[in-house]
């Protein structure tokens, strides 16, 4: 791969994205792994992103570091679930949230599949518009908002139907 | 009935697990240590520079040897090999105390499948294998998606399986198996990029070299 400009140059401006990007990426791995796992995709990512500097968008930094850590989670988890022995402990997919969140919210972001639950995660906790998560995704900006669209509306719908049972269940609980 | 957040966005913020700002910045000793272990590290990946693995070149000589990534082939060199190869299995392999769970511990030597890599490949294709002899295999092919337009085709790499050196290359090469193929310079990648038909990844890559 062609290297632009000389070593020291390469380092500048992989320190400047380093520095730039090495907390909210800690940050994308932790939402999604173990802390230990974590760490190691961060690096894995960085590692990645020196080797291919050339190819990092000056524009989309971040979300393009988020993708490479989004296909490595995934080539992970397929290559995982060949593994049968582990299938049950991951498939699992790690949805950590914040232990004192909304419960209902919790639990209608739960029942929404993989792809849904990500689209939301990377607009509300990595805080990226819709042509930054297609970024992520690699697919086209209008690809990406319209997945977010039907993502934010599939919520609502859970949210809906959740809400009257819980209420139901803490009535009974409050009654017992 | 309880209605749903006018904005669902905001209100999973109030679910994040994490605050950014409680993690070790960039300019914390663990964050300069990785940054000195990446740039120390050689950058040269390009993956149409790949050479095949051979065999006989590791058994019984891991020790001497150095594992070269280079993007998604694997090859190795002795010690007397050029010096200035790059060795790209450095500290940041990921490690895990259980070689079940965790990231996959080859990563460190094999460039993270993605798209972008993979449409770059010479050839790939849908294809059952009928013969696997020596490095060498054939293959039905199903369907090309880029590359070829035989019926069979034969490419080298079958050492590239086998999970001696990548979970994600971990099956074994049988005559019958359906596998999602691709590669360079006459030599299929392993490193998880050839893989196990999925339905799924075939569309994907349909697309990819559409």
């Amino acid at each position: 791969m062609a290297q632009d400009g000389g070593v020291d140059e390469r380092r500048a401006r992989f320190r400047a994205l380093f520095d730039e990007s090495y907390q909210p990426l800690l940050a994308y791995a932790r939402r999604r792994c173990t802390p230990a796992d974590a760490d190691d995709l961060a690096a894995e990512v960085l590692t990645v992103a020196w080797r291919r500097l050339d190819d990092v968008p000056h524009d989309a930094a971040l979300p393009w570091l988020f993708g490479v850590a989004h296909l490595i989670l995934a080539n992970q988890r397929r290559s995982t679930r060949r593994r049968l022995a582990l299938v049950e402990r991951l498939e699992r997919e790690p949805s950590p949230a914040a232990p004192d969140g909304d419960p209902v919210l919790l639990d209608a972001l739960a029942r929404l599949s993989a792809d849904d639950q990500e689209d939301l995660r990377l607009a509300a906790w990595e805080q990226l518009r819709a042509s930054e998560i297609a970024v992520v995704l690699g697919c086209s900006g209008n690809a990406a908002a319209l997945r977010l669209s039907r993502a934010r509306e599939r919520l609502r719908n859970a949210v809906t139907e959740i809400a009257p049972s819980r209420t139901e269940a803490d009535r009974k609980d409050n009654d017992g | 009935m309880a209605e749903p957040p006018e904005d669902e966005i905001a209100a999973l913020r109030g679910l994040d697990p994490i605050d950014p700002a409680s993690l070790p910045s960039a300019d914390e000793p663990e964050a300069h240590a990785l940054f000195e272990r990446i740039t120390m590290s050689d950058t040269m990946t390009e993956p149409a520079a790949a050479k095949p693995r051979r065999r006989g070149l590791w058994i019984g000589a891991a020790a001497a040897v150095a594992v070269l990534a280079i993007g998604g082939g694997v090859y190795f060199a002795t010690d007397d090999d050029d010096g200035d190869q790059p060795v790209a299995a450095d500290d940041t392999t990921p490690e895990t105390t259980d070689d079940t769970v965790g990231l996959d511990p080859s990563l460190g030597m094999c460039i993270a499948y993605d798209l972008e890599t993979l449409a770059s490949n010479q050839f790939a294709f849908d294809g059952t294998v009928t013969a696997v002899e020596g490095d060498d295999i054939t293959f039905d092919v199903n369907e090309w998606y880029k590359g070829g337009d035989a019926d069979s085709a034969t490419y080298g790499g079958a050492s590239g399986f086998g999970g001696l050196t990548s979970e994600s290359a971990s099956f074994t090469l049988e005559p019958g198996m359906r596998l999602l193929v691709t590669g360079n310079d006459g030599f299929v990648w392993s490193c998880g990029y050839t893989q196990p038909y999925d339905e799924a990844v075939a569309a994907e890559w349909a697309g990819v070299f559409a």
